[in-house]
């Protein structure tokens, strides 16, 4: 058995690496990481990809990881050996610690692209540039919950007999780490009681988005943790519209996802011309439906149903800020919800 | 010819060389790994977090919460093995009087079924029941709407929240209890005739029949699968998550996992991993040592019949009610949540997903991954029980007690080692080396053989030992008298026939566990390359329900396929080997 698997793996090795001799002869090879879901046949990737060759004459190649946290983690260990030109799928609260491992865009005037919500400060990131954003909010099913909270405030005071909702685990899920920086940026200090006072109302946290959203729409939990375009995959997608999102007063915290060039790069000019073109209309129009986010560009059109009513607030901490403190906050986090 | 009743060499196999070295490589592979994840530098420097190797102890492992994340996660996996076990022992007593009745066969296989769905499918499924929104509440919901409103205290109440430790507990009594009932179910079976008949000339009651028949032959396993369902429970991940309903109820999987991704202190990962290790191993040591030897009679070794027709209790009317009581419970517990699953996938968008080369793909490499785990375990779980064997024939010395403990904990140890950790080590070290993704398939194959052995190992060990002890005995049950069996031969005409049976449940179990598992692939997957459990994650995780619940629909089916194969095939190896010796022969 042993010198049969061996030889197989050899020579999948050796077909990788004549792959690999024929590409560097032809075309120069683009390598983007990013999640799965981006990169899968029905996200954006695919269609990006076609439009991209079209115009730079070169390979351009979605490496699908698992979650944006597994871009993050895949980059630290390949250090200044990676092979990747671009990492694309990172949001604002993971920015400030993989900043060090890449280089200027150098896009022009990127702020004066953007459709940012109106109450945010300009784009003043040297490194990133934004592609889609959303804001997490609590999604619910308008036939069985008639009067959601209107605030963050009012759902933590909410008897806990009267609503029942589903989380994700801040260790483990990007929006379940929104969550908790969108308490710490309403309440700061209080948010470990905020937390406390949250938690009977708790009815499950869940490792990943996947397993909250399908006890949500099973209806074991009135509200999930998700995003405001959730409800927008459900009128657009399925043409249901009793799906519906929780707004809250107090603004939506927010998720930029956001796309770099590392520093190691051995194609700075293709990576800095990828990242220009992810703001091109021609792929801003591919996101709403296929990575169900907003468009981060101005005036690109969205398909019918996806806005039905005006943007909330939006709420965004400083990404160095996230990162000087995060242990500390998730520290908190765990401990206000293991009591 | 000899006439000892200790095992000879004849029918060994190659003696214990390959299986030292075996053991030598899981042990040697796990220290690598954990080295390779210490090795990695430059990541603290980026994530600004990791401390000083000094400073570990005090202040982050150490700290109260540590204490009740293992409080937690240990009382948790200890409560789930013991519920398990206090349904399956029944349940195999059972299973084995009520053999032949009518839609028995069915039960059996679908109880069997549960042990490797993926666990957040099987969640799913048993929120169906238990959930708000579940069979039981809706049934409530009707007798409520039928009970005339004059009548309030007829009313019942719903149940209460499903989630919790009990929620945790259950899920893990529907994993768990088909493995074990598919261990002892064939213990009951094959107790020699002999003692139904005696039993029947003594009109023992069912009571008495338990006491002295069936407790003790399922006796010498239920520790040893105690142990290894405590080790399932206890490094679960997403159900406990899923279904635990807060942080109270928790593993020390998810630090780990945020160790390694959040705080990226690869550091800090390894000594949780080998914090979650040893507790688990320490369990397991206590677990094991308590474990009787030897079976109280010698198993027979051919036969597997149904003993119903000897048990003179099993006309008595109360007993048959009893025995009914029980088949309503593991339906209500082990079948009901199934069937829910089915039909959401019967109701589902079926022809989306089989009409999707996506689906086909992945389901291919699902399978040929299955069969090749298969056959891997079997060999390997072979190997390390023939070198326990032969190590215990030895002179008992410190050496070979040393050696057998690491050969009966290097089996096990890969169950508590998070697949992340493993992932992520398996990442750093072949980095250099070959594109992690072109060998993703051999990763997520040596990750199946990793959890199939355990489980292989603990099914095998027990009767190999004892059958290896009783060579001469069943020479001259099949009439091999005076022939000589070493080496291959010895294989065919003894060993085959003999762990036949046992051999086609482990391959059947490590093909289900391996299509079932989610593991290492989510480090791995790519569009070339993708599993059956990932595709499913896929779909969950872009709205597409109904989808999943197809594919997961598609996944039991073939699950249970592969079961009744392997069940097959230990019929068929389990044949008596003259009949064969003497069809090439004649």
């Amino acid at each position: 058995m042993r010198p049969i698997l061996k030889s197989t793996i050899m020579l999948m090795l050796a077909g990788q690496m004549t792959a690999s001799l024929a590409h560097a002869e032809s075309k120069p090879e683009l390598i983007v990481y990013t999640y799965d879901s981006f990169a899968a046949e029905w996200g954006p990737a695919p269609q990006i990809k076609t439009a991209f060759e079209k115009k730079c004459d070169c390979q351009l190649t979605f490496v699908g990881l698992d979650s944006s946290l597994g871009i993050l983690a895949r980059i630290r260990l390949e250090g200044d050996n990676s092979p990747a030109d671009v990492i694309l799928g990172l949001d604002t609260a993971q920015t400030d610690i993989a900043r060090d491992a890449v280089a200027r865009h150098g896009v022009d005037d990127v702020a004066g692209k953007l459709d940012l919500p109106v109450n945010l400060p300009a784009w003043q990131d040297l490194h990133f540039v934004p592609y889609d954003w959303g804001y997490f909010a609590f999604v619910y099913d308008s036939n069985t919950l008639t009067a959601p909270p209107a605030s963050m405030a009012e759902l933590i005071a909410t008897p806990t007999t009267d609503l029942r909702i589903a989380i994700q685990d801040a260790r483990s899920s990007t929006p379940g780490f929104g969550l908790m920086l969108w308490l710490k940026t309403l309440y700061g200090a209080e948010a470990g009681a905020q937390w406390r006072a949250l938690a009977p109302k708790i009815a499950t946290i869940t490792k990943g988005w996947s397993e909250s959203y399908d006890l949500f729409l099973n209806g074991e939990v009135d509200m999930v943790l998700s995003y405001t375009t959730s409800p927008a995959y459900h009128r657009v997608a399925e043409d249901k519209t009793h799906y519906d999102y929780a707004r809250f007063d107090e603004g939506h915290y927010m998720q930029v996802e956001v796309a770099a060039m590392l520093k190691n790069s051995d194609q700075p000019e293709l990576a800095r011309q990828f990242l220009a073109f992810l703001l091109t209309p021609e792929v801003q129009a591919i996101i709403p439906t296929s990575n169900w986010m907003y468009p981060a560009a101005k005036n690109t059109p969205l398909p019918d149903g996806f806005e039905v009513s005006a943007k909330p607030q939006g709420l965004l901490l400083d990404d160095a800020l996230i990162a000087e403190h995060q242990q500390d906050w998730l520290k908190e986090w765990v401990t206000a919800l293991s009591q | 010819m000899p006439r000892t009743l200790a095992p000879s060499a004849n029918c060994a196999l190659p003696a214990t060389l390959p299986g030292l070295l075996l053991v030598a490589g899981l042990w040697g592979f796990l220290l690598l790994a954990l080295g390779a994840l210490l090795g990695v530098d430059g990541g603290a420097d980026v994530a600004g977090g990791a401390a000083p190797i000094a400073t570990w102890f005090d202040s982050r492992i150490f700290d109260s919460r540590t204490g009740a994340i293992l409080w937690s996660a240990t009382s948790q996996a200890l409560l789930s093995a013991l519920g398990s076990l206090a349904v399956a022992v029944p349940a195999s007593i059972m299973l084995a009087r009520r053999y032949r009745w009518f839609g028995m066969r069915v039960l059996r296989l679908l109880v069997g079924l549960a042990f490797v769905i993926p666990t957040t499918v099987a969640a799913s499924g048993l929120l169906a029941i238990w959930g708000r929104q579940g069979v039981i509440n809706q049934a409530i919901d009707a007798v409520n709407a039928v009970v005339p409103e004059a009548l309030p205290m007829v009313a019942l109440p719903e149940l209460p929240t499903f989630f919790g430790l009990k929620a945790v507990v259950l899920a893990h009594i529907f994993f768990n209890a088909p493995l074990m009932i598919r261990v002892f179910l064939p213990r009951i079976l094959s107790v020699p005739d002999t003692h139904w008949r005696l039993a029947r000339m003594m009109g023992m009651t069912a009571w008495q029949q338990g006491r002295w028949i069936e407790f003790p032959a399922m006796k010498p396993l239920i520790l040893p699968m105690v142990g290894l369902v405590f080790l399932f429970c206890f490094s679960s991940f997403s159900l406990v998550l899923m279904l635990g309903g807060g942080l109270r109820v928790t593993t020390l999987e998810v630090e780990i996992y945020s160790a390694l991704r959040i705080a990226f202190d690869l550091p800090m990962a390894v000594a949780l991993t080998l914090l979650q290790v040893g507790m688990a191993l320490g369990v397991l040591v206590v677990l094991l040592r308590l474990a009787p030897r030897q079976t109280s009679w010698n198993q027979p070794i051919m036969t597997m019949r149904a003993p119903c027709d000897d048990i003179l209790s099993a006309n008595n009317f109360s007993l048959k009610t009893l025995d009914i009581f029980m088949i309503a419970i593991l339906v209500l517990l082990l079948i009901f949540p199934l069937a829910a699953l089915a039909w959401r996938g019967v109701s589902g968008d079926m022809l989306a997903v089989l009409m999707s080369a996506h689906f086909w793909r992945a389901m291919g490499n699902s399978v040929g991954i299955a069969v090749a785990s298969g056959v891997l375990v079997v060999g390997l779980a072979c190997v390390l029980a023939e070198t326990r064997t032969q190590l215990t024939l030895r002179p008992i010395s410190p050496l070979t007690r040393g050696i057998i403990a690491l050969l009966e904990m290097g089996v096990m140890v890969y169950l508590v080692v998070p697949a992340i950790v493993m992932g992520t080590a398996w990442f750093i070290l072949l980095r250099g080396v070959a594109n992690v993704f072109a060998v993703a398939p051999f990763l997520v194959l040596v990750a199946n053989v990793m959890l199939g052995l355990p489980v292989a190992y603990r099914l095998l060990i027990g009767k190999w030992l004892a059958m290896r002890g009783r060579d001469e005995r069943s020479r001259l049950a099949y009439g091999l008298q005076g022939w000589n069996l070493r080496g291959w031969r010895g294989v065919r005409f003894l060993t085959i026939p003999l762990m036949g049976r046992e051999i086609g449940l482990i391959f059947g179990l490590a093909m289900a566990m391996s299509m079932g598992d989610l593991g290492v692939i989510a480090l791995f997957a790519s569009a070339d390359f993708t599993t059956l459990p990932w595709l499913l994650y896929q779909q969950a995780g872009r709205y597409r329900v109904d989808e999943a619940a197809v594919t997961a629909l598609m996944l039991m089916l073939m699950v249970s396929a592969l079961f009744a194969l392997g069940n097959g095939l230990g019929k068929w190896l389990a044949r008596p080997p003259s009949l064969y010796y003497e069809a090439h022969h004649a």
